[in-house]
């Protein structure tokens, strides 16, 4: 899922305030899992800035509401009357929610409440790892389903490094060397064989290379 | 009581969302000692009476809270300006 992480409340406050009216959107989908971005932390967002709207004497409505995702226009439909109703817009989606919401509404500001930081998986109660980068040409079937791309810190092809210890990386104390990971995994499943292999040059092309990427399917 | 919640870790849960609650208050400008979470079972009533006595006491010393003051000032403008008006 789409990690987020709310921005500092500061940097929110100084992009909304010189608004008369302000709509707080939520998105209930992958932000609302890492309790970043979901309708409930919307409501507490416009709770926070309606405080500090009224200590600092600023005169700004503000509403709150959000959707299961906004990403898909299907999903607008239940919000449409009170977007089509405000002045700006602090949306509590991704990156891909926030500018899907710009593109609706052309004449709309609309402002990032979140920081997009990764693909990431659910490691416990409010923790979250990084696992993917989208980089269009997924290789997990040879590494052991371990990701080189997200998860080694040089995104090297051939590791481990030299910078590998005690199966942690230089980087970090903290994080794993994928590397190792791998190794290990290719171990627990008889297939170090695959790792003697060396792997060919990766396609990037396939990444950010090309510009932003889409696909269609076909009979839609 | 703590650990024997009818919702099983619904008070444990609690505990950490009046912390996290208390942190976002802090950020507004309002003092997080107005916020605070007891365990308490339904047959502590005298205990219970304690509790808000002491808090009353408490938010009391704490005086009005900044919103509130806040909203008085607005308040009293608006109702100047009428008057001039």
């Amino acid at each position: 899922m789409i990690v987020g992480e709310q921005k500092p409340f500061d940097e929110v406050w100084e992009m909304v305030k010189d608004h008369k009216q302000l709509t707080v959107f939520g998105c209930n989908t992958c932000v609302a899992v890492c309790h970043q971005g979901g309708n409930k932390e919307a409501e507490i967002l416009a709770s926070l800035l309606r405080m500090r709207a009224t200590q600092e004497g600023v005169d700004i409505e503000i509403q709150d509401g959000g959707i299961e995702r906004q990403c898909e226009h299907p999903f607008f439909e239940s919000a449409k009357s009170m977007l089509e109703e405000s002045e700006a817009v602090l949306s509590l989606a991704c990156g891909i929610g926030v500018q899907f919401v710009a593109e609706k509404y052309m004449s709309m500001p609309v402002y990032p409440a979140l920081n997009t930081t990764f693909l990431g998986d659910v490691q416990g109660d409010g923790s979250f790892t990084e696992k993917c980068q989208a980089c269009g040409d997924c290789i997990l079937g040879v590494t052991g389903g371990i990701c080189p791309v997200s998860r080694c810190c040089k995104r090297i092809f051939n590791g481990p490094c030299g910078g590998s210890s005690n199966g942690k990386c230089e980087i970090s104390k903290d994080i794993d060397c994928a590397w190792q990971l791998v190794v290990d995994r290719l171990e627990a499943l008889g297939k170090m064989a695959e790792y003697e292999k060396l792997t060919p040059i990766k396609d990037w092309s396939k990444d950010r290379a090309g510009g932003p990427r889409s696909f269609k399917l076909e009979g839609f | 009581m703590e650990g024997q919640c009818h919702f099983l870790e619904g008070n444990t849960n609690a505990v950490k969302k009046v912390e996290k609650l208390k942190g976002l208050l802090n950020m507004v400008g309002v003092d997080p000692e107005r916020l605070d979470f007891y365990h308490l079972s339904a047959a502590q009533g005298p205990r219970w009476a304690e509790i808000c006595t002491e808090f009353t006491e408490k938010i009391n010393a704490l005086g009005p809270s900044p919103i509130w003051l806040a909203l008085k000032k607005k308040k009293e403008s608006t109702e100047a300006e009428k008057q001039v008006a």
